[in-house]
């Protein structure tokens, strides 16, 4: 057996910059300051060590003398994490969602937010009421807004009030397609399009989003924490209502004033997930009425990262991975603390990311595809034998390497892990190359059969469940037995049960949109509302923002010690 | 038209060793003799020459209901005794172990009746009426499905499959259920990890080029290449197109 | 107290090993100087049966032995298959692989430079050793094991 290990590509990719230097030197200037002196912890153990020698008259911590003098080893069964793409290094109970605010705050702001339409109020207000709306009466409505939805008391004078400091990540903002509207109002409310995108991703949002006016609202995440995601759309338009009686001056009682809330509660309401049957019994905003598409345009690191779609997409597994496996199905659904093994292997160690690249490499040397361009112009054209052999080749690739490098395999010690990663690096590269979901999802399945045929072992039951079928219904689109990938979701029938799919699929819906540098995959408005800089979790570096929580360094709201005695 | 099974598309050696393990017409090779006493021990569900605990009466006492079902099939003689339904587990090693997950489940769905074959990707569970299951073990273990280094009987606490061998040879057990002593591999322990008054020998472990020459997984470091076997990988890409068509319901 | 980045580097064998083997390699690892810490991986050997019908019997396993390396005695709980080193300069990495060149003499091995340990703490250090953690402890071992590392301690 000649290989061992894996090439860590990526890694040294990252030593080198480190270094600059060939990583294969042996020699480099940057550690030689002078032995155990350059370490400042054995520097500290010795000055540390002589006070207490002075104190006792014995000997003590002497490396120079006794270089066996306390090695310290420990034995461990499992190894520490990189979270991929960004040289952190965990445990597996760091990405315990439970032990991890980052992947809290990430949750917690897709629940929390809600997109309301504005141009129904303003035309029950214009039409019916003949009030005159203008970008200044437009600004002074925000500022009540943003007074109101954290829990400001408008209109009734002895209403309670939220303390400032509990509720200070709720704000609303809001974004048009209209340049010349947007340049109209406070800098501080808007969501600039044109400066938050690369400009052939706003030129298509803006198209998309036209003249109409629309509010990106984040209720406070300790709100939706209290209550539940359908809580989001109630709490909002509660305040909008009631800042539109006193930006407008209205009366409370009158009858405009239940047009305004029937727009603002149903009417103009975008949520971020459909409410689910009974057998899930969840309201909206709720993990599982999420569709793919949706999620896909929540995950920002297409906008940040244009030109590498196969980031992008790795982004949205990680995401996805984290909201569908780890809260959705294992915990929401299942009970159970969190599915977060099956989680992390497609978004730990690089190797999903090692496979996906290898793809691209694939499909730009076959087929000529430019993944680092993205556009619609050099898509290869979707048919079966594309997939096929997209897919395939992945697939292949993927099972040698899991062969070749032992350690790898064992990294991925269950077949669900390598089942995962290998379908997800195959149907993103399918995605990526014709920029058709459907056909991603296709070579997901393909990959399926294959890993199945070629070790005669896959993953868990799910894996024989689902995936076994899922060829004849990844490309008919018939009610209830098929549907295009940016309309599947956590609750598509044959995906509601299955750990470990969820994300990956999200992300072969994103990469069809990646690729061809669209704006948006599925909304335009949830696109531009998480592109907001001002959230609290950076939806453009989910991955890099799990590490932050892991590491004790992200800073989620919802924060309720100020309400308490101090510990 | 009679339907002549074929058991499976490949060229290579491995597609020619799955064929052969799940068809029945083909006798397994016996390898080893482990003795009826010994395979009880080791699937440590009755001590030796202990009477079957039953879980219901002998068919013929109990009074069966006139059931057309019953009438066609003729029940297995755990059936028909009112055994308890008990369990063999295997753990296949990815380095060349002869049977695998999958194509244990096919070969006893071929070979045997009155079975529950469980598959998973570390492990695959047959369960049976407990008399048929000691028949059933026995060919499992002695003929050339098994190898007593790189397959475990392991009822519970099975990691391993994926795991490097150890320096010996074996297979990583965390219960250290079966050893290497003296060139033959010997079971300490029953399949559930409690410890065997005397040790079971199951025999020596094949040599690499036997595994390699009979294994049915492929592997691109210590075995056949799957990218090797064209037909194979056409085979299945034809299927799964096939299935991608029928979604749209073709009118033939 | 500044961020030193110590130089790391991983031993994988081909085989998984046997503890004589183990105490071997330590020996000779242990006696280079420059190493500051240690991690041995591999597949657990637990104490007891830890799942199933024989759960809580003793597990006796030939792996889970004692193991000296310098005068310490090191009780295994892993069958090793990995060994990370944390490095004071990598100069000492030509060391490592003579080292292993002496004791893998049965199978191949391969000695990679790279990141393979952590060096700063994470929410399981808060939670285990508060905001003081000592860095050179930091992922030595399972978070959720008790025992801790052992000092390998030894003369000249």
């Amino acid at each position: 057996m000649a290989k061992i290990e894996r090439a860590q590509k990526l890694f040294l990719k990252a030593l080198k910059t480190k270094f600059e230097g060939d990583v294969a030197d042996t020699k480099t200037g940057f550690y030689n300051f002078g032995g155990l002196n350059q370490s400042p912890r054995k520097k500290e153990f010795m000055e540390a060590s002589k006070k207490v020698e002075l104190r006792r008259g014995i000997s003590m911590y002497d490396p120079n003398r006794c270089h066996l003098g306390g090695l310290p080893m420990g034995q461990r069964q499992l190894m520490t994490y990189e979270v991929s793409g960004t040289g952190t290094f965990v445990e597996g109970d760091d990405l315990h969602f439970v032990n991890n605010p980052a992947m809290q705050q990430m949750w917690d702001d897709i629940r929390r937010t809600i997109i309301v339409n504005m141009d129904l109020a303003h035309q029950t207000l214009q039409k019916r009421l003949g009030k005159e709306i203008t970008p200044e009466t437009i600004n002074e409505y925000l500022h009540i807004l943003n007074h109101a939805m954290p829990g400001g008391a408008v209109v009734q004078e002895h209403m309670v009030e939220t303390h400032p400091s509990v509720v200070d990540d709720c704000y609303v903002k809001v974004f048009t397609g209209d340049s010349e509207l947007a340049d109209q109002i406070e800098k501080q409310f808007v969501l600039d399009v044109n400066k938050l995108f690369p400009a052939k991703q706003a030129e298509h949002l803006n198209e998309a989003v036209g003249k109409s006016l629309w509010q990106a609202i984040h209720i406070p995440t300790i709100v939706s924490r209290t209550c539940d995601g359908g809580t989001t759309s109630r709490w909002s338009a509660m305040q909008i209502g009631m800042s539109f009686i006193t930006a407008y001056r209205m009366c409370a009682g009158e009858a405009a004033v239940a047009d305004l809330s029937f727009a603002a509660k149903h009417a103009g309401v975008i949520q971020m997930a459909s409410h689910l049957p009974a057998r899930r019994a969840r309201g909206p905003n709720e993990p599982g009425g999420i569709m793919f598409g949706h999620f896909a345009d929540m995950v920002q690191t297409n906008r940040k990262y244009p030109n590498d779609p196969a980031r992008a997409s790795l982004e949205v597994v990680g995401a996805g991975t984290m909201l569908f496996d780890q809260i959705w199905l294992g915990s929401y659904m299942s009970g159970g603390v969190g599915f977060t093994q099956y989680a992390t292997a497609a978004y730990t160690d690089n190797i999903l990311d090692e496979f996906t690249y290898y793809g691209m490499d694939y499909i730009k040397d076959k087929y000529k595809v430019d993944w680092k361009n993205p556009s619609p112009k050099d898509k290869v054209k979707p048919t079966q034998d594309v997939v096929n052999d997209i897919a395939g080749e992945v697939t292949l690739n993927a099972m040698e390497q899991y062969e070749q490098f032992p350690t790898m395999m064992e990294d991925h010690f269950g077949g669900s892990q390598r089942a995962g990663v290998i379908a997800a690096a195959s149907g993103l590269s399918v995605g990526v190359a014709t920029a058709n979901s459907n056909a991603g999802l296709n070579g997901w399945y393909l990959s399926m059969l294959m890993h199945k045929e070629g070790w005669s072992r896959l993953g868990f039951f799910g894996y024989d469940l689902q995936d076994q079928c899922g060829s004849t219904n990844s490309l008919s689109v018939r009610p209830d037995e098929g549907c295009i990938g940016e309309y599947r979701g956590p609750n598509y029938p044959n995906y509601a049960m299955n750990v470990g799919h969820q994300g990956e699929y999200a992300a072969i819906v994103a990469s069809s949109h990646y690729t061809r540098n669209d704006g948006f995959c599925l909304s335009p408005l949830i696109k531009i509302t998480f592109a907001d800089p001002s959230l609290p979790f950076d939806f453009a570096e989910p991955r890099k923002e799990f590490a932050k929580g892991a590491i004790r360094e992200f800073v989620a709201c919802g924060e309720r010690t100020l309400l308490m005695p101090a510990r | 038209m009679a339907y002549t099974p074929q058991y499976g598309p490949g060229q290579s050696i491995v597609a020619e060793n799955r064929r052969k393990q799940m068809n029945p017409n083909v006798k397994l090779e016996k390898i080893r003799n482990v003795t009826d006493e010994d395979i009880v021990l080791i699937l440590g569900h009755r001590a030796p020459g202990q009477a079957y605990p039953t879980a219901h009466p002998p068919l013929a006492e109990q009074g069966e209901p006139d059931c057309p079902i019953r009438k066609i099939v003729t029940p297995t003689d755990g059936a028909k005794a009112g055994d308890r339904v008990r369990y063999i587990q295997f753990a296949d090693s990815m380095f060349n172990a002869p049977s695998q997950p999958y194509q244990r489940t096919y070969t006893e769905c071929y070979r045997y009746r009155g079975i529950d074959p469980g598959t998973l990707s570390g492990r695959q569970i047959v369960e049976c009426r407990e008399r048929d299951l000691e028949k059933i073990s026995a060919d499992l273990i002695n003929t050339n499905l098994f190898d007593p280094a790189r397959v475990g009987i392991r009822g519970a606490t099975v990691h391993g499959h994926s795991l490097r061998l150890a320096e010996d040879g074996m297979m990583f057990d965390m219960l250290q259920r079966c050893i290497l002593e003296g060139g033959t591999v010997k079971y300490v322990k029953d399949q559930i990890g409690t410890p065997l008054d005397k040790k079971v020998d199951v025999g020596k472990p094949m040599d690499d080029a036997w595994l390699k020459a009979n294994t049915t997984m492929f592997h691109s470091l210590v075995g056949t290449s799957y990218r090797s076997d064209a037909e194979y990988i056409e085979y299945i890409q034809r299927i799964h197109s096939l299935r991608t068509k029928y979604g749209f319901m073709p009118v033939e | 107290m500044a961020d030193a980045e110590f130089p790391q580097c991983r031993i994988v064998t081909e085989r998984l090993l046997k503890p004589e083997t183990v105490e071997k390699i330590l020996n000779k690892l242990a006696v280079i100087p420059g190493i500051r810490r240690i991690v041995i991986n591999g597949p657990s050997i637990p104490q007891k049966v830890p799942y199933g019908p024989a759960r809580g019997l003793d597990n006796p396993h030939s792996g889970k032995a004692t193991i000296r390396v310098g005068v310490t005695d090191v009780d295994l709980r892993v069958q090793v298959g990995t060994f990370l080193l944390e490095l004071e300069t990598r100069d000492i990495v030509s060391q490592v692989e003579e080292a292993c060149k002496e004791v893998f003499t049965n199978f191949s091995y391969s000695v990679k430079e790279g990141k393979f340990m952590r060096s700063t703490p994470t929410q399981v250090d808060y939670a285990k050793y508060g905001p003081n953690a000592n860095e050179i402890m930091l992922g030595l071992v399972d978070p959720k094991n008790k025992t801790g590392p052992t000092l390998i301690q030894g003369h000249k």
